[in-house]
């Protein structure tokens, strides 16, 4: 992810953060030299506010560290006992995430005090988000949840039939919540009546968060497909699914007026919102697998990480290459 | 494709994933529960396993049936050459192949390896695992909406290793019981060494699976526990319910290496191989010590 002039980029145990233009490391979370710090691994997106850097680890700590100096802010992290696989809503001085334990927490920024705690009944390995006051959470036991951001107290839930293990993606308006999951469907649910309005068909599980944009929803799928619906009816609207080399795991995201994903094996493209049409007209193969979501920077372009822990530039529009960084190099 | 590739392709596409996928379908069929699903799994194991289980059960029986009869060929012969030709002898005889034994057990190691490799893709142990899943499952609505799976069955999370020791010892106590059960009852003219090996047989195989109960998925350790406990009750039932429990919970003494008397070592200059030779030094000695002690309570009276 990246704040301002800083660029976060995890790969295996290790937070880098760089400078935003020119690249270079900060800092590194862990540090080389002396913080007895073993994160085992680092799968859930960070976030920052307020100065501070929120980084979920898979040993189940939530850390938090100066943005500037990657020095940690609280007396010790914060233990969940259970791998955290999501990312982290950071916003107005509190902290939101989810635990393999189940729970949804709730913190306090400055002190990493526990505000509330919410029991889901599996995993949680979803990024939530904050629709007004209502905090919106998956879960793999198949319910996606509204939480009263407050207190932490349920409001309402709907319950698909399979596990959900993508973050919930909002509509701008704030009217509609779309959640994709393992049961190979993606749903339009009214955040006002908690209603199912429209649900379409994969034909394999949901894994990414999906992209709202331009009256369409779009979200990959581990079928090597690529989907776009209509936002208000749930039809199609390519006339078919975009075909990919690879399973998509990654979060499609939109670059200039590029809908782009990238596939397991590292093919990137850049699809027309309209049709669904390859830009440049072929793939940009990585020769590398990527899992993380793509990050469209500051200048419009574009950064995937590697699981091999190369870092990648793209200019989307002309779906090329910029430069190439191997982390810690 | 290379044969190595070959034989992986087969590996992956003949075992692993039909195995994952008929662990997922038993799961659903069990309201999600994998553990139930992995006890059911290894009761369809087993069935499908039945001629080679019955095999070595007819094995295991015919083998303690000619034990008077190898006894007295260890009693009678001192050549270990002699003594094995003669042993395989009765073996032939009865029809006993010994190693009937050893195919059921060898068949296993396949399965623990996949069902290994099983459980850690159907239980997403990590999220990769997980994404290896979604590739490997049929295009079934019912198998893929059975994920996730509940791993927690009784206090075990399925995925990790049981740290409270009890699937260890579960593990190590039955496949002790059962290895015990199939082993035959030592007699007093037992081949010291012949009964040392077995003792250690005894005690080393339910360690080692103790200890990899350890280091394991506790899903591993449950297909364990299962197949042991099934062949508990298959033996006690194909033995004609005959089995002597006191003996099996009776850890046996081991006897001690006879000492040979200095003028015994070594092939008697006149015995002809093809004749069966007289009682030997190491009976002797054996036989010896009951003697002395009857000998040295005989004085003490007086």
């Amino acid at each position: 992810m990246s704040s301002g002039q800083t660029v976060l980029v995890a790969h295996k145990s290790k937070l880098y953060a760089l400078d935003a233009t020119t690249f270079q490391s900060k800092w590194t979370f862990p540090n080389s030299t002396g913080d007895k710090i073993s994160p085992t691994a680092l799968y859930g997106t960070p976030a920052v506010d307020a100065g501070i850097v929120f980084i979920p680890a898979y040993n189940g700590k939530l850390y938090a560290v100066d943005l500037n100096t990657g020095k940690s802010k609280w007396a010790s992290p914060f233990n969940t006992g259970e791998k955290l696989v999501g990312g982290v809503l950071a916003t107005g001085g509190k902290v939101y995430f989810g635990s393999s334990n189940s729970k949804v927490y709730a913190l306090n920024g400055a002190n990493g005090e526990k505000l509330w705690s919410y029991t889901t009944g599996k995993e949680v390995w979803s990024t939530p988000v904050l629709s007004g006051t209502t905090l919106l959470v998956t879960s793999l036991d198949g319910s996606l949840y509204g939480l009263d951001a407050a207190s932490g107290e349920k409001l309402w839930s709907f319950k698909t039939a399979a596990g959900l293990a993508a973050s919930p993606a909002l509509d701008p308006s704030g009217n509609t919540v779309y959640v994709a999951g393992f049961d190979s469907r993606l749903r339009a649910i009214d955040t006002s009546t908690h209603q199912e309005r429209w649900a379409a068909s994969g034909d394999n599980w949901f894994w990414g968060t999906p992209l709202v944009a331009g009256g369409a929803v779009f979200a990959g799928a581990l079928d090597n497909k690529i989907y776009a619906f209509d936002t208000s009816t749930g039809d199609a609207h390519w006339s078919r699914p975009f075909e990919a080399d690879a399973p998509v795991r990654a979060a499609v995201v939109m670059a200039g007026n590029v809908v782009l994903a990238v596939d397991r094996k590292g093919h990137v493209y850049a699809l027309s919102p309209e049709d669904g049409s390859m830009s440049p007209g072929k793939a940009l193969n990585l020769n590398a697998k990527v899992t993380a979501d793509p990050l469209v920077l500051s200048n419009g372009q574009v950064l995937i990480s590697t699981t091999g822990g190369e870092m990648i530039r793209i200019d989307p529009t002309r779906l090329e290459i910029v430069s190439r960084t191997k982390l810690g190099s | 494709m290379d044969a190595l590739q070959l034989i992986g392709w087969l590996w992956t596409h003949g075992l692993v994933i039909p195995m994952t996928n008929f662990l997922v379908l038993i799961a659903r069929l069990s309201f999600g529960y994998f553990g139930v699903a992995i006890i059911i799994f290894t009761l369809v194991t087993r069935a499908a396993t039945w001629p080679l289980t019955r095999q070595q059960l007819q094995a295991t029986k015919a083998m303690q049936a000619a034990q008077p009869r190898i006894q007295a060929i260890q009693k009678t012969y001192k050549d270990p050459k002699r003594r094995s030709e003669e042993t395989m002898k009765v073996y032939r005889e009865l029809g006993v192949n010994p190693l009937g034994c050893v195919w059921p057990m060898l068949i296993q190691f396949p399965i623990w390896i996949a069902l290994y490799q099983s459980i850690r893709f159907t239980l997403g142990v990590t999220p990769e695992n997980l994404l290896d899943l979604s590739q490997r499952l049929y295009p079934v609505g019912y198998l893929r909406t059975a994920v996730p799976l509940e791993n927690h069955f009784l206090w075990l999370d399925l995925a990790k290793p049981d740290t409270t020791l009890i699937m260890a010892v579960l593990v190590g106590g039955s496949a002790w019981i059962q290895q015990k059960m199939a082993t035959p009852t030592p007699g007093a003219n037992v081949d010291p060494q012949q009964a040392q090996m077995n003792q250690t047989m005894l005690f080393m195989m339910p360690l080692m699976f103790a200890f990899f109960t350890l280091q394991f998925p506790s899903g591993l350790a449950l297909y364990w526990v299962s197949t042991n406990v099934i062949s508990i009750v298959l033996q006690y039932f194909y033995m004609g319910r005959k089995m002597n429990w006191r003996q099996i919970f009776t850890i046996s003494p081991v006897p001690a290496p006879a000492v040979q008397k200095p003028q015994e070592r070594g092939p008697k200059p006149s015995s002809k191989p093809s004749e069966p030779e007289e009682s030997d030094s190491e009976a002797d000695v054996i036989d010896e010590a009951p003697r002395r002690r009857r000998r040295r309570r005989g004085r003490r009276r007086r």
